[in-house]
């Protein structure tokens, strides 16, 4: 049970059907019968959606009311969390335990790891403003150093810089402030949408 | 955060807690498909929501037992999945409408308590 419509571009036919791969994607865990209902009515909400735009192509059309629906994978997670769960208390069936478990311990640890890497990224951003601040004030101590006699490159701030020679000069404080802010915006942004998606 | 933001934010949390109730006002008059419930929904509460929120929580409402769903063919175009209040999701929106008026009742004096 499934709807293709005929769109007047190509365009939309390729954004249609992309946006719907990714619908399927984000059904995989659900029954077949269930998928097919939910994308029907998916599509039905999308076709409608499009007659309401004041737009001329189809393709403009199309982006206009998918950008209103919104991303597959937001609005079917909660759906199947909530199945999995049900379905896993009200039948005792071991399998649908596991799905249940499973399904939550994945978004638990995917929560877990872009925490992680979002609270790494801010810990990286901290050397590198301490590393620009420092250079001002200990410019010999500070950069990247490469060895002169064979050894390790090191970057950061060295008690005893003097087996290596340091190749960024002054530059290292630019070069700082311009990485700090990129960061900063960078990781920032990204924390703005990893709140944004678990409200 | 500026006071207007706050204020949009808070708006827009109280309107979103409360479509759970405003979607079996809407079902008690009548049956409604997903699309045309949002199209009655943006227009009544003004919310910024994203159309596909809507699913889960119709999802969930059925799961509950408080509305089923059935398809209806159309004369042209993709069948619509229509949405009907069920005897329990009545006896919820009463409690509910009796809350909502102890609520309102307790809200209403003290914005006018000074």
């Amino acid at each position: 049970m499934s709807y293709v419509p005929k769109f007047n571009d190509d365009v939309a036919r390729k954004i249609w059907n992309n946006y719907f791969k990714r619908v399927d994607r984000s059904m995989r865990s659900i029954p077949k019968t269930k998928r097919e209902e939910l994308k029907l009515e998916i599509q039905g909400h999308l076709l409608e959606s499009m007659e309401d735009a004041s737009t001329d192509s189809d393709s403009s059309k199309l982006m206009d009311a998918i950008d209103r629906l919104g991303e597959p994978e937001d609005y079917i997670k909660p759906m199947i969390a909530d199945k999995l769960l049900l379905d896993a208390s009200k039948t005792f069936n071991p399998r649908n335990v596991l799905m249940g478990l499973f399904f939550n311990l994945r978004t638990s640890i995917r929560r877990a790891v872009l925490t992680m890497i979002i609270g790494l990224g801010y810990f990286f951003l901290f050397c590198i403003a301490v590393m620009t601040i420092m250079k001002i004030i200990i410019p010999s101590h500070v950069g990247i150093f490469l060895p002169e006699y064979g050894g390790s490159t090191a970057v950061g701030i060295l008690v005893s810089p003097e087996p290596h020679r340091e190749i960024l000069g002054f530059w290292t404080v630019p070069i700082g402030v311009v990485c700090t802010v990129l960061l900063y915006t960078g990781l920032t942004r990204l924390l703005r949408v990893f709140i944004k998606q678990g409200e | 955060m500026s006071i207007m933001k706050k204020k949009s934010k808070w708006d827009s949390q109280l309107r979103k807690g409360l479509l759970d109730f405003i979607i079996l006002l809407y079902l008690q008059k009548k049956d409604f498909y997903g699309y045309e419930l949002i199209r009655e929904l943006k227009r009544l509460t003004d919310i910024e929501l994203s159309e596909g929120t809507i699913y889960p929580l119709l999802n969930r409402l059925k799961k509950e037992d408080l509305i089923s769903s059935k398809w209806v063919e159309m004369e042209t175009g993709v069948p619509r999945k229509y949405y009907r209040i069920t005897e329990k999701g009545r006896n919820a929106l009463k409690d509910m409408q009796i809350s909502w008026e102890q609520i309102v009742i307790a809200i209403q004096k003290l914005v006018g308590t000074k």
